[in-house]
């Protein structure tokens, strides 16, 4: 609560606020943020081994294997989504399980299934992208945004 | 086929082995790996043209095209007959592992070198 709105409350209300904050349990900040870290590197650890297993054994190089990758982990998330099991995941990584492209087809799956009831088109259709289809609009619009300026700077700044 | 074919005329044979002469290749290698931010190199050639696929240690990758134009200047410069080739990529490094341990072995002939390395070539050009 900022210092302005302090102010105006009642010196009852300060007392409790005071008496609040000394009963509230702390958020373990750093502890979340090393569980973060650890999820989020598990996963990325796992899609650099897909990576390299794409390049060794497929014809893929360092360029072009990217795009198997994050699709077989998003394929991986949305198994791991309707077993049930990236909601433990996600409760003890936190950020560290959304961040990561695996969140992304978490995300998609999750609200496909809860929607599941109100039907198939109305329902799950309708619903599927609730909270990724943002993502997907933003990256889509930034990609045709980036692109218009390297055309213009091209064409006509002779970069 | 061509194996076969390399051995049983012994005419064709000396011509392949010419023409599959890798001291260029192993020069060029001993010349990449002297070089602080490379670590490992493989490198074939045919009598036009010199792939070679360098290895940069973690921390130098920041300057991974700036390492492999230095590189490309400096073994062109070297061998002005050769189309030089370089990449940094990690396919690359191991499709020309592969190709070094057939020609070692010595049953891939001249045709066939050419077409890996029209493979190899091929793969490089891709974007993602």
């Amino acid at each position: 609560m900022s210092n302005k709105k302090k102010k105006k409350l009642t010196p009852v209300q300060q007392e409790y606020q005071a008496f609040q904050d000394q009963r509230e349990t702390k958020r373990p900040v750093f502890k979340n943020c090393m569980k973060a870290f650890l999820t989020g590197g598990i996963i990325c650890l796992i899609g650099q081994a897909i990576q390299t297993f794409y390049i060794y054994f497929f014809d893929f190089t360092d360029q072009t294997a990217g795009n198997p990758t994050v699709a077989t982990l998003i394929f991986i998330s949305m198994l791991f989504t309707g077993f049930g099991v990236y909601d433990r995941i996600a409760q003890f990584g936190g950020a560290g399980s959304a961040v990561p492209v695996t969140g992304f087809g978490n995300a998609v799956i999750s609200a496909a299934i809860e929607h599941r009831t109100e039907g198939f088109v109305l329902g799950v259709g309708g619903n599927m992208f609730k909270l990724a289809g943002s993502v997907i609009l933003f990256g889509v619009f930034s990609a045709f945004v980036i692109a218009t300026i390297k055309t213009i700077l091209i064409t006509w700044g002779g970069l | 086929m061509d194996s076969v074919k390399n051995q049983s005329t012994s005419i064709t044979n000396i011509n392949a082995k010419k023409s599959i002469n890798q001291t260029t290749a192993n020069q060029a290698k001993e010349l990449v790996i002297k070089r602080d931010d490379v670590t490992g190199v493989r490198g074939v050639n045919t009598n036009k043209e010199l792939l070679i696929a360098i290895m940069v240690p973690q921390m130098d990758r920041f300057q991974l095209k700036a390492i492999e134009k230095s590189v490309k200047e400096e073994l062109t410069k070297e061998y002005p007959d050769y189309k030089v080739q370089v990449s940094t990529d990690q396919k690359m490094f191991l499709e020309l592992d592969i190709l070094e341990r057939k020609l070692e072995k010595g049953k891939t002939g001249e045709k066939e070198l050419k077409k890996e390395l029209g493979n190899i070539k091929s793969l490089m050009k891709e974007e993602a």
